[in-house]
């Protein structure tokens, strides 16, 4: 005999409606896409502080080749560059450094010496110094004809630009994804609402607060939204395993690491709950709405 | 606080659905506190449209309805409820959620109002008993028959012990004996205070038990008063 723990049964019948059953795979879709997206986000950020901090106040500069005469060109450049104020180091690339940045596009067993590759040197500007780069640029030139200096500034700027409508885009994507699981929400109560007319009618009869009648609604919610919430983000955590075992080593083809933080991973886990209790309040909203239009 | 002077108080109300005739015309009565009337008179005379005024499931066209001293046009939303709790319905289509089983649907009203799950599991078997279906305490409504049903959503009706019942033909689907027991169970309710208010066309349940009734016919309230004489007035007319 049941009477007693049956009591807790809930008084109406939302398993087998349409929000219950479709609402776990549609929040989870969209948890999967979502939960990808802010992960793809957080990892843009984190590669454009990396860039940030790699690449502000550096410079390289690059030395032609040798023809065969005129002395120590690399030596020459150095001993400039360090008689400048703002500048506060410069230092040759080291030849092996250089033949492994080659490497990607000549092969391996190219033989890089015998190419007429300029010499690298980089250049670490002093902190909250200003230097006048076209001068430095014109001074360089003039003591050893044809060397340039790679300003990182002007490819960094648009790399984080680059980098700042990926994010934007991410969010949106996010943002939109979230307002979907939202609108299963919203579908399943009003749905619900509307095939349960006749019990509502019934509890309301008895004496049951618009609240009462909602917290059947808020209940549905929160369950699709943990099953969905959970299997979208395991799926979606699956996916992230199996793409960082195919991403690129960090150093190579300028790719930067995507790496996420431990609080980004947690901040990734408390996806599904947030979406749970977005979707709880937005059963609640939709259903005291709409029972407030009932006699 | 002031002592409530009737629990029903109708003032010239008429009730029309949407464009259609007016279904009650110019009613105006009063039940006193623990008072017990019948509704009658033929199908469509309005018993049926007054109960559900009194159970605010309708809003008079016009005139005035006041439940326990309140002008039930002047509630708020949120005030309907806890005077709906004071309310036990007994409906003709009994009512109740076809999911829940009997025990779960009379229970009902007591989880509504937060009752103890020891008042629940100690009440609700006792008085399914009482009302004959201590064996279907977990049967779901389409299992039952629909005097069954009628027990139970009458049990559900008197579980929160209201101060005022309605019942909308209660006995109309139970046998003899059943009905027996299920009014003198509404006269217990009645002895400890409910007020209580059943509607049925059955003239020999009104006159078995002698309580004052109000005859309608037409939506209008044409007598009013003791049983005695009444139905033979009736039958004369």
């Amino acid at each position: 005999m049941t009477v007693g723990g049956a009591y807790s049964a809930g008084v109406l019948p939302l398993r087998g409606d349409a929000g219950s059953r479709y609402g776990p795979w549609i929040v989870a879709a969209a948890l999967f896409v979502a939960t990808l997206a802010l992960a793809a986000t957080m990892a843009i950020r984190n590669a454009d502080q990396g860039w940030r901090t790699a690449l502000t106040g550096k410079l390289s500069v690059q030395v032609p080749a040798p023809s065969g005469s005129g002395g120590e060109p690399v030596a020459e450049v150095i001993a400039l560059l360090r008689e400048t104020p703002a500048i506060a180091d410069a230092e040759p690339v080291d030849a092996a450094v250089a033949r492994s940045l080659l490497e990607p596009w000549l092969g391996a067993g190219a033989e890089i010496e015998t190419l007429p590759v300029p010499a690298l040197i980089d250049v670490r500007l002093r902190p909250d110094a200003r230097l006048d780069i076209v001068a430095l640029e014109v001074a360089l030139d003039a003591a050893v004809p044809g060397t340039r200096i790679d300003d990182h500034g002007i490819r960094l700027a648009s790399a984080l630009q680059f980098a700042l409508a990926l994010q934007i885009f991410g969010a949106a994507v996010t943002a939109i994804f979230g307002l979907i699981a939202t609108i299963a929400a919203i579908f399943a109560t009003r749905a619900g609402l509307s095939a349960h007319r006749e019990e509502i009618g019934i509890l309301q009869m008895i004496g049951a607060r618009d609240s009462y009648i909602a917290r059947q609604f808020i209940a549905q919610s929160r369950n699709f939204s943990i099953k969905g919430g959970i299997v979208g983000c395991a799926l979606a955590a699956g996916a992230m395993i199996l793409l960082g075992r195919y991403a690129p080593d960090g150093n190579a083809f300028m790719v930067p690491e995507m790496t996420l933080s431990p609080i980004q991973w947690i901040v990734l886990a408390c996806l599904p709950p947030v979406a749970t209790v977005i979707a709880m309040a937005t059963a609640r909203v939709t259903a005291m709405h709409a029972l407030s239009r009932v006699t | 606080m002031t002592a409530e002077t009737g629990v029903v108080r109708l003032e010239d109300v008429g009730l029309q659905y949407g464009s259609g005739p007016e279904v009650l015309r110019d009613v105006s009565l009063s039940l006193e506190t623990g008072s017990f009337h019948f509704l009658t008179g033929a199908s469509g005379a309005g018993k049926t449209s007054l109960l559900r005024l009194l159970y605010l499931a309708l809003r008079p066209t016009r005139g005035t309805v006041r439940l326990f001293d309140r002008d039930v046009s002047r509630l708020g939303r949120k005030q309907r409820p806890a005077l709906r709790r004071r309310i036990g319905v007994v409906s003709q289509e009994f009512g109740l959620i076809s999911h829940l089983t009997a025990a779960e649907n009379v229970a009902l009203p007591l989880r509504i109002a937060k009752a103890s799950a020891g008042d629940i599991r100690k009440n609700v078997p006792e008085l399914l008993r009482w009302v004959g279906l201590g064996r279907e305490l977990d049967e779901l409504p389409e299992a039952l028959s629909e005097g069954q049903k009628q027990r139970v959503a009458v049990a559900r009706a008197v579980i929160a012990r209201p101060d005022l019942l309605l019942a909308d033909e209660p006995t109309g689907n139970v046998d003899e004996n059943v009905a027996m027991r299920l009014i003198h169970l509404m006269e217990e309710l009645n002895k400890v205070g409910t007020t209580v208010v059943v509607a049925t066309h059955d003239e020999s349940l009104v006159s078995r038990f002698g309580h004052p009734a109000y005859v309608f016919d037409g939506g209008e309230l044409v007598r009013a008063g003791p049983v005695e004489g009444m139905m033979g007035e009736q039958a004369e007319a």
